[in-house]
């Protein structure tokens, strides 16, 4: 038997071993090691574990996730989270349908400090849910929008997904999460120019407008999220600038917020602990699907079967869109049952080989591989909002147990045509992804 | 639906339960504190370098050394937690008791794998000591930073038997 049909062959096995509840991560360990010694025998296999695990954990690249952990469990426990939301209540609150708006602005702002789109859902979801509540906002909205701006977690840089893609593509990380920052913020207005909209249909949906905030009271709340903009720079400026390895601005992140939450008393008693364990959670969580997407793939590349489906595909003669809209439909599928993470390290050693030997708009490979990953993340963030099984409306659904899951659904539908259409400008202009590598580059 | 969204509460029974959800404990804590460390450090590093042109030397193999330490000192705990992502889209429908089941059967085999890594990390760590490879800068001895990922990966299998057993109880309880 080939390489390439074992490794179909064990893709179904992996699938059905999946489906049966068995941890991602060992699925994969299981499927690759098996593959590997039924392609090169027990030894290697044997001699590759000897050192592949802590090869894998002592990679430098990696070491900015624990620590990005940290931040955002530190943001969390130092009230970063309301202080955003206050801010940005402050300056659009009294616009119609504002404080949704706001609350999706806050979520923005908090994926800047968080990787995770699920935390960022479950931290926003605590503090703005309840005020939204109090200012009679419809169930609906309130839920939607902070199910959709959850989402934005891992697309506003810092990202956990696209510090694993860079990995794996060998891109640069700080180029990635540049490039990441305007579909970012497009997203982010899009989502509250729906919530424009939606109010200006059924204006029931929003409570009644609030008194507008006087500048000082606007200056003053925007002063309180100092940590987050500060954050922000360090990542993108010092990164990109080329002062500081992502770790290292990973380092004074999680410090700044660190001290924040401190001085707020946000560590005291257990505090510290739960952030401690928060990370430790999270960190164990990540790196056992890791290990074994490593495993898997040291299997898949030795199998052949990423070069041989990229060869198929293109002497098949199916047309470049043809195979961009077959990988997003996959992806959209996929992201019904599995996470991001774990969606990217299954599916990215082989798809991006296969859309590298094909032409988009004449685009270079860097470019092509930097523009696939900002299409890729938009992509499985939809997975976490779309029917039957969104991620996001389940946390929201655990914050607000009053609100059922249907009615979060109906809530999301207006940002989901939202994300569909962005994911087609998205397609259709790479420069939207590209520019801010044009400007700064 | 592949996260979960919040970890259940740590049940932890009897004297072996009690036993091992300390060690996860102590293991989080102390991967916590390598994570702290490494924090401090590179900040430190990074403010030597802008206002004395020179960091911590060999911070980077420092915080390799940490993350690899600290990494591996996190999984047992997440464990415990059950915080190790799987997909239960295709078993919603089915019985409390059958999920019980298939969770233990998911359980056997994450020990089991955890228990070769931990025979394998074992011997690679002997051969780095044999082959007295060290880091770049400091020259530290690689093999102390596989010192802590072995008894990690052995409390993971501890604590994935441990949950087979309190999921084949339950399973057959109710």
């Amino acid at each position: 038997m080939s390489g390439s049909s074992i490794a179909l062959l064990m893709g179904g096995f992996m699938m059905v071993v999946m489906a049966l509840r068995v941890p991602v991560g060992i699925t994969m360990f299981m499927t690759g090691g098996i593959g590997y010694i039924w392609v090169s025998g027990l030894d290697p296999f044997l001699a590759f574990l000897k050192n592949a695990p802590y090869g894998r954990f002592s990679l430098y690249d990696l070491s900015v996730v624990p620590l990005f952990l940290l931040m955002g469990q530190f943001a969390t426990h130092g009230g970063l989270s309301r202080a955003l939301f206050k801010a940005g209540n402050a300056f659009i609150g009294h616009w119609r349908g504002g404080m949704a708006m706001a609350g999706v602005a806050s979520c923005a702002g908090f994926g800047a400090i968080c990787g995770s789109s699920l935390a960022t859902a479950a931290t926003m979801a605590h503090v703005v849910l309840p005020e939204l509540e109090r200012h009679k906002y419809k169930p609906s909205l309130a839920a939607g929008s902070l199910a959709a701006g959850g989402t934005l977690g891992i697309l506003i840089p810092p990202s956990v997904p696209l510090v694993i893609y860079g990995i794996l593509a060998e891109q640069n990380i700080a180029k990635l999460f540049l490039c990441a920052f305007v579909p970012g913020v497009l997203a982010a207005l899009g989502y509250m120019l729906v919530i424009a909209i939606v109010t200006r249909i059924d204006p029931e949906l929003a409570g009644p407008g609030t008194a507008v905030h006087s500048w000082k009271e606007r200056i003053e709340t925007l002063l309180g999220t100092w940590p987050v903009l500060l954050v922000f720079l360090v990542v993108i400026g010092g990164i990109y600038g080329g002062w500081f390895t992502p770790t290292e601005a990973a380092a004074i992140g999680a410090l700044a917020t660190g001290c924040v939450a401190w001085y707020s008393g946000g560590l005291k008693g257990e505090g510290l602990m739960e952030c401690i364990y928060g990370a430790a959670t999270g960190t164990g969580m990540m790196f056992l699907i890791l290990l074994g997407a490593d495993t898997l793939n040291s299997f898949m590349a030795i199998s052949q079967l990423p070069a041989e489906a990229a060869k198929w595909v293109v002497a098949s003669g199916f047309g470049p869109w043809t195979v961009l809209l077959s990988i997003i439909v996959i992806y959209l599928l996929l992201g019904c049952v599995m996470d991001s993470l774990s969606m990217i390290l299954l599916t990215v050693p082989i798809f991006l080989p296969i859309l590298l030997g094909m032409d988009y708009w004449g685009l270079s490979n860097d470019d092509k591989s930097i523009w696939f990953a900002i299409v890729a993340l938009v992509v499985m963030e939809v997975g976490l909002i779309t029917p039957p099984v969104g991620m996001n409306v389940y946390i929201i659904n655990g914050v607000a147990k009053d609100i059922p899951m249907k009615v979060i659904f109906r809530g999301v539908m207006p940002f989901l045509a939202w994300d569909v259409m962005r994911i087609g400008l998205l397609v259709l202009f790479p420069s939207i992804s590209l520019i801010a590598l044009r400007v700064f580059g | 639906m592949a996260e979960r969204a919040s970890s259940p509460t740590i049940n932890a029974e009897g004297p072996i339960g009690k036993l091992i959800k300390s060690a996860c404990l102590f293991m989080a804590w102390a991967a916590g504190l390598m994570f702290l460390t490494e924090m401090v450090m590179s900040s430190v590093s990074v403010l030597g370098r802008s206002l004395f042109g020179q960091g911590i030397p060999g911070d980077y193999e420092l915080v390799q050394m940490l993350s690899a330490m600290g990494i591996s000192m996190c999984l047992p705990y997440c464990q415990l937690r059950k915080g190790h992502v799987f997909v239960d889209f295709f078993t919603l429908w089915a019985p409390r008791r059958l999920k019980n089941y298939l969770d233990a059967v998911a359980a056997i085999l994450l020990a089991a794998c955890a228990f070769l890594l931990a025979w394998r990390i074992w011997n690679g760590m002997l051969e780095m000591r044999e082959y007295e490879e060290t880091s770049m800068v400091l020259a530290l001895p690689i093999w102390w930073g596989y010192v802590p990922v072995v008894p990690a990966f052995v409390l993971l299998g501890l604590t994935a038997l441990h949950t087979a057993y309190q999921e084949f109880r339950e399973g057959s309880w109710s």
